[in-house]
């Protein structure tokens, strides 16, 4: 886009109103509203053939396009909602059960009481018990997904909201480390780990060199395939794992499958090759 | 007092009706979001301003409802084009069954009062 010195303050204060108007947005990216704007002024500017453009001529594009302030409230509807039907009743009673984060991440803490040190499981249980307690609650107050938008929220919704979202990051955390803890609490059990990595060892004994090495090599392994198996979950699409996660499956973004899969590589080689050397 | 009345309805309206208009409009194959723009300007009574389209577009790749490329264009700079996804054509079926229920609902109730 050429532009005049004029013009092109015109420009960038426009694109600052549009940045403006979408904050706090996270359904929508400021930034590729910006450029899908940009396009549209280089296309009505295109038009117009080559040379500098001032800035009473970008005016009348940005004109045309209107105030941002005001895009946001005109094409602002709720997304339509799909009235009941076989399929509409699917994706409800899929929004509406409770989240897959929370079930895991028991199943997690569970194997964890099972197999590890007891001594920090109970703190996990309690967020996980508060995640599923929020969920509830905020099922019990409103619909299944309009939950985590509705503004602005009263002070008893805003401290379900808090203790919901901190309990499914806590969560989310659990997920993602669940199967490196596991194996940390199978490696300080007695008996438990050896065997795999050293066919036993005397009771009482001290443990051989290089354990805690090879137990921190076992667990980033771990720790890899697992996140392998999340990134083909998460980059499924609308896979069960997003329909259980419910609103938290905001939090998987369209990066998250390829980051998935490249830590989780990146561990299972950092394993193997700590395992040969 | 009337005519506030009709105006914020008529807000109230295109703000549903924008996004299955947009949803339609790519039904015909992949557009940039110029010519989006552009061909809900010629939809008579749609009166929207031609930077709505924007920000709805990003919403609608957010829920994976288009999806969108970068191609090159002869006339200039590389475009983005959208096009409706899997779940964008299978969710516009549904909207537009809804729609025109809507629509017969409504013009049977205008009837019955005439």
């Amino acid at each position: 886009m050429k532009l005049t010195e004029g013009a092109q303050r015109l420009w960038e204060g426009y694109a600052a109103d549009v940045r403006r108007s979408l904050a706090g947005r996270d359904d929508i990216d400021a930034d590729d509203v910006v450029a899908g704007v940009r396009e549209h002024v280089e296309a009505e500017l295109g038009a117009r053939g080559a040379g500098r453009t001032t800035a009473e001529e970008l005016s009348d594009v940005l004109a045309r396009l209107g105030p941002p302030g005001d895009w946001v409230d005109a094409g602002d509807a709720a997304a339509p909602s799909i009235p009941d039907g076989p399929g509409a009743r699917a994706d409800d009673l899929a929004a509406r059960r409770w989240p897959s984060v929370a079930a895991l991440a028991f199943t997690v803490v569970g194997a964890t009481l099972v197999l590890g040190s007891p001594w920090w499981a109970p703190g996990w249980g309690a967020l996980v018990l508060a995640a599923v307690v929020a969920r509830v609650a905020l099922e019990g107050q409103s619909g299944a997904e309009a939950e985590l938008t509705i503004s602005p929220p009263g002070p008893l919704r805003r401290l379900t909201l808090v203790v919901w979202w901190t309990a499914v990051l806590a969560a989310a955390v659990l997920l993602l480390l669940g199967p490196a803890a596991v194996t940390w609490g199978a490696a300080q059990t007695r008996g438990a780990l050896e065997p795999i990595l050293y066919g036993g060892r005397p009771d009482g004994g001290p443990r051989p060199a290089g354990y805690w090495r090879a137990t921190g090599l076992v667990m980033a392994g771990v720790t890899g395939l697992w996140w392998l198996v999340l990134s083909a979950a998460t980059g499924l699409g609308r896979t069960p794992l997003r329909r259980a996660l419910g609103p938290a499956a905001k939090l998987i973004g369209r990066r998250t499958p390829v980051t998935l899969a490249v830590a989780g590589s990146a561990l299972v080689i950092l394993a193997l090759t700590g395992g040969l050397l | 007092m009337a005519s506030r009345f009709v105006s914020n309805w008529q807000t109230q309206a295109r703000k549903g009706i924008l996004e299955l208009s947009v949803l339609n409009a790519l039904r015909g194959g992949r557009m940039y979001g110029y010519e989006i723009a552009k061909r809900l300007q010629e939809v008579p009574g749609l009166m929207v301003v031609e930077g709505t389209v924007y920000p709805i577009m990003s919403r609608l790749e957010k829920e994976e409802l288009v999806t969108s490329s970068l191609e090159p264009s002869p006339e200039g700079p590389a475009r983005k084009y959208y096009r409706l996804s899997e779940d964008g054509e299978a969710s516009l079926e549904r909207i537009n069954a809804v729609w025109a229920e809507i629509i017969e609902g409504v013009e049977s109730l205008r009837r019955g009062s005439e």
